[in-house]
């Protein structure tokens, strides 16, 4: 039995409800925020996530802006989707179709993430002064507290410490490794899954993030990155009209 | 190879190329070329091993962006219904700009910087080829940053100077420019602009010594994370050159089109709307579609000067189509 209204403006009606189209000021709010954008400010606590586009899931189930990411929550994004979201001091985003386990401990209401296996996806990810493993398929990355972008894919990791120190490693050739010490984009390597011994860690070109990203996350947290300007180089090229 | 075991320093290092050159023969093998096409970031890598020589494997290229020049090249194609910048009459031209521009900054103290950007642009008409140029020059900036919040505005110190050479002889000349900005973030997708402007322009004849003062307004509006909407305005004030097929007091016969077409200089503000996006589809590579209207109002003066010759008229308009694809090195 059909139970659709035949009425097509009644099917608008319904459809506009269920959008929560007359819910009132906060659903207006957040569908202003999400045409036009926000100020960004540091989260509150107990929010965690601060911008949702597409689909996301957190331990399985659909994730909302209301939702709360732990430190041993796994995150996975849609089809062209992101998400950009707080777990204690770090602040992340990430980026469409990425699959993602966090690592980490609760201690008095606090979150304390100390890794992560990014098994699939992109990630761009800020802390400070916490120690923390980053896992890929062929990547193991010691993290000191930094600025990172990570991209997994079962061939290849592309990783950037965009400032900040960072051991890396390729998981199937211990003798691959690489300390970076970066303050800005200084040094992006691919690690590659398979390579002549010692020769896993190639110098990569700096791709697919911005120093906008890195600014807008860190704020999420309550602070600043290290750098005062941003680089318009690592956006896309824009045309001069004599601005 | 026998060839290795040579004292000479020049085989030597011909023996360590085509040792390099192995090493990435063997890299590029690591997938095959169709495993490639359906992985980008695997082509990236064998492009990147490719193009960076020796960077890949040795140390020898700066750290820094070993493999970016940071030049950046426009091709932008445009579409001018109103090329004499006339009322009467209105001539129409296609032309092809190739620009390519390079920035060096140099930091002054942890809020501040130094920003000078080289260009080198040619403009090529399709029918009116005395319109097309070449121009040269710099821009030299001063720019601060209280903070490196993320709505933190950018206040910025510019002078330009530029060299024009023209196939119209008239129009060969100088600009200069010189003025201040702001620049900040409204939200994390909106992003404000705003300038004034001082411009000279010293050309071969008289009729384009001209100048003017403008205000700039432009917001840019991220649809998506790599769809931009842009919408700027301008305004300007002071000279305005035009084109007509009167000859009411200047005299002089504009070389930039056939027949009998004299240009003029009159007073008057000129507003520039723009309407475009830009689309990055990688961070080295943009296609930008845009709109501008160019609406030209002269002054009471000059408009009292021209109805002394009989014309009565308020200024001229302009629309201009453009597509671009803009590359970064």
């Amino acid at each position: 039995m059909n139970h659709e209204p035949d009425d097509p403006r009644r099917r608008l009606l319904i459809k506009a409800l269920a959008a929560g189209f007359f819910s009132g000021g906060l659903s207006a709010k957040n569908a202003m925020a999400g045409i036009f954008g926000s100020i960004p400010s540091q989260l509150p606590s107990g929010q965690s996530i601060y911008r949702l586009t597409g689909s996301a899931t957190v331990n399985g189930k659909d994730a909302t802006l209301s939702t709360r990411i732990g430190p041993n929550d796994t995150i996975q994004t849609g089809k062209n989707s992101e998400l950009v979201f707080v777990v204690g001091g770090n602040s992340m985003i990430l980026r469409s179709n990425s699959h993602i386990e966090l690592k980490g401990k609760e201690t008095l209401g606090t979150f304390f993430l100390n890794g992560m296996r990014l098994l699939t996806g992109k990630l761009l990810s800020v802390s400070r002064h916490q120690a923390m493993q980053v896992h890929t398929v062929t990547a193991m990355i010691g993290i000191r507290g930094t600025g990172f972008y990570v991209e997994s894919d079962p061939e290849l990791t592309y990783f950037c410490t965009c400032y900040g120190t960072t051991d890396v490693t390729s998981s199937n050739d211990p003798s691959s490794k690489e300390t970076v010490v970066s303050q800005h984009h200084d040094r992006p390597l691919y690690i590659l899954d398979k390579a002549k011994s010692g020769q896993g860690i190639l110098r990569a070109p700096f791709i697919n993030h911005t120093d906008q990203e890195l600014m807008l996350i860190e704020t999420l947290v309550g602070r600043t990155p290290p750098f005062v300007f941003p680089m318009d180089d690592y956006n896309s090229p824009r045309r001069d009209f004599n601005y | 190879m026998k060839i290795y075991n040579s004292k000479n320093t020049a085989m030597k290092n011909l023996s360590k190329r085509i040792d390099e050159l192995q090493i990435r023969l063997q890299l590029a093998s690591f997938a095959s070329v169709t495993r490639m096409i359906r992985r980008p970031i695997s082509l990236a890598v064998l492009l990147c091993v490719a193009f960076s020589g020796s960077s890949a494997i040795g140390s020898e290229v700066p750290e820094k962006f070993s493999s970016q020049l940071g030049i950046q090249v426009d091709t932008i194609y445009t579409h001018d219904d109103n090329v004499t910048r006339g009322y009467t009459p209105l001539l129409s031209d296609n032309s092809i700009e190739i620009s390519a521009r390079k920035s060096l900054i140099v930091p002054m103290t942890g809020h501040s910087r130094t920003v000078v950007t080289g260009t080198l642009d040619g403009n090529f008409y399709q029918f009116y080829k005395n319109l097309s140029h070449i121009s040269g020059g710099i821009k030299g900036s001063v720019e601060y940053r209280g903070s490196a919040e993320f709505t933190a505005p950018t206040y910025s110190l510019f002078l330009t100077a530029f060299l024009d050479q023209y196939n119209s002889r008239l129009r060969d000349g100088q600009h200069y420019s010189a003025g201040i900005s702001f620049r900040r973030p409204l939200t994390d997708r909106i992003r404000f602009y705003a300038a004034l402007n001082d411009n000279k322009r010293k050309g071969a004849s008289p009729i384009f010594d001209d100048s003017d003062n403008s205000i700039t307004l432009n917001l840019d509006f991220d649809l998506t994370r790599t769809g931009t909407v842009y919408l700027g305005g301008e305004l300007h004030h002071g000279d305005i050159v035009t084109t007509n097929n009167v000859n009411y007091f200047s005299n002089v016969w504009d070389d930039a089109f056939p027949g009998a077409l004299f240009c003029a200089k009159l007073g008057g503000k000129t507003e520039i709307y723009t309407l475009g996006y830009n689309w990055g589809f990688s961070s080295k590579d943009s296609i930008d579609f845009s709109m501008r209207k160019i609406k030209s109002t002269l002054d009471s003066s000059s408009s009292s000067l021209l109805s002394n010759y009989g014309i009565w008229t308020s200024g001229y308009n302009t629309n201009q189509y453009s597509i671009a694809y803009l590359k970064r090195f």
